[in-house]
């Protein structure tokens, strides 16, 4: 998969889960999640919806969380997001050929 | 720690439906502490937890008046086992912190009411929160007490303000497994105006509207999640010794050890534990419960996990 279609899905499962579907075609990969209307209520659906979407059997949000306050300035970006789905699908893609 | 008006504070937080009320009865047992309850929910954290710079006079007018909101939840009080106690023929005569707060701690509610009031007639000009801080110590002082220990339902989800304004503030966590903990809110009005003013993000949405609408289990799971998630991200810049988690189903399991454990973290005297065990009672609502109300659950479940590990 593609790193731009990563970001295109992901900001679709953004946007449907923060209620603004009407930006579904305008990606934005340095938007903050939150600033998209994505609250904590929200974070959790995006959570499974992007488990979902990517047939993850676990996205670490939490995870992700700690690190975007630490290493990324608390931007909390769409881009970043994505990032972090592309490597649970690769992590769990090698630990599927692995076996 | 203590406070600006010289008395220790602490905390009891959870999300609901935890727990929590057997705690601050049990606290409420104890002669060094006033187990203040339900305060903050009652008058309304919106409200309380402001950094607005107010007079004693309008603080102690703001917090005896009774906003819609309350005059609403009030109505349904046959139904909230919490307020079942609110006797009064017409409630909302009667000032907001006699409905739950100050008959939990005195059985002239009225009269500690009227001394604590006095005490904070004068005119001091501070933040909101700042009142709240010198009301407890008011609160402790007039039952004789050492220091105070607020617990409201829900208090999770705004314990980053908690901790604006008591920095120093001890806390304890209380929670509960996340599905017998949503399954709890589904069956309570309050949970359920809660639940569906996040989910429509309307704040204001009317009550009955709120306990109109039909709020899968799920929904109740991933607003336990969330609370979870927004306040232990906060939690975890407390330094550790001035934070204590606790799992109601611990309590539950191993009673005196858990006791054991909040008494030291909150110095309470050595009888305490003794005294207050025979007060918890096995509580055993495990059972299978659906797959979407379990992934709903997952990420509060981490969140506590981390947190425990830290």
């Amino acid at each position: 998969m593609a790193d731009d279609d990563f970001a295109e899905r992901t900001w679709r499962v953004i946007v449907d889960i923060a209620g603004m579907r009407h930006l579904a075609s305008t990606i934005e990969l340095g938007q903050s999640i939150f600033d998209l209307g994505i609250d904590s209520l929200r974070l959790v659906d995006l959570t499974l919806a992007l488990e979902d979407e990517f047939a993850l059997s676990k996205l670490d949000m939490l995870g992700w969380v700690e690190r975007e306050k630490v290493a990324n300035g608390a931007k909390f970006t769409v881009g970043s997001m994505a990032e972090a789905c592309r490597l649970a699908k690769r992590h769990r893609t090698s630990g599927e050929s692995s076996r | 720690m203590t406070n600006a008006v010289g008395l220790e504070s602490a905390f009891v937080v959870g999300t609901g439906r935890c727990g929590s009320t057997l705690l601050s009865r049990a606290l409420a047992s104890s002669s060094r502490v006033a187990s203040v309850s339900e305060c903050i929910a009652v008058l309304g954290a919106h409200r309380v937890l402001s950094s607005e710079i107010v007079s004693s006079e309008r603080f102690v007018r703001i917090i005896g008046e009774v906003s819609p909101d309350q005059r609403a939840v009030l109505a349904l009080r046959a139904s909230i086992k919490e307020l079942a106690s609110v006797s009064e023929p017409s409630p909302e005569l009667d000032h907001p912190l006699c409905w739950l707060t100050l008959p939990g701690l005195s059985s002239t509610p009225r009269e500690l009411l009227a001394a604590v009031l006095l005490e904070l007639s004068d005119e001091t000009e501070m933040p909101f929160g700042a009142h709240m801080d010198r009301l407890f110590g008011a609160i402790a002082r007039h039952t004789r007490r050492e220091r105070w220990i607020e617990r409201s339902g829900g208090s999770l989800s705004y314990v980053d303000r908690l901790l604006e304004f008591w920095p120093q503030a001890k806390l304890v966590h209380l929670f509960r497994d996340g599905e017998a903990c949503a399954a709890s809110m589904s069956q309570h009005p309050y949970f359920r105006i809660l639940v569906s003013r996040a989910m429509t993000r309307e704040p204001e949405r009317p009550i009955s509207q709120c306990l109109d609408m039909a709020i899968p289990l799920s929904r109740f799971g991933a607003y336990w999640s969330s609370c979870i998630l927004h306040g232990v991200t906060a939690l975890r810049s407390v330094p550790r010794d001035r934070v204590l988690q606790v799992s109601y189903s611990a309590l539950c399991r191993a009673k005196e050890r858990e006791l054991g454990r909040i008494s030291e973290f909150l110095e309470l005297e050595s009888d305490w534990v003794a005294r207050v065990a025979p007060l918890v009672r096995a509580n055993t609502t495990a059972r299978p419960w659906p797959t979407e109300l379990v992934r709903s659950c997952r990420l509060g479940h981490e969140c506590i996990a981390s947190f425990d590990a830290r």
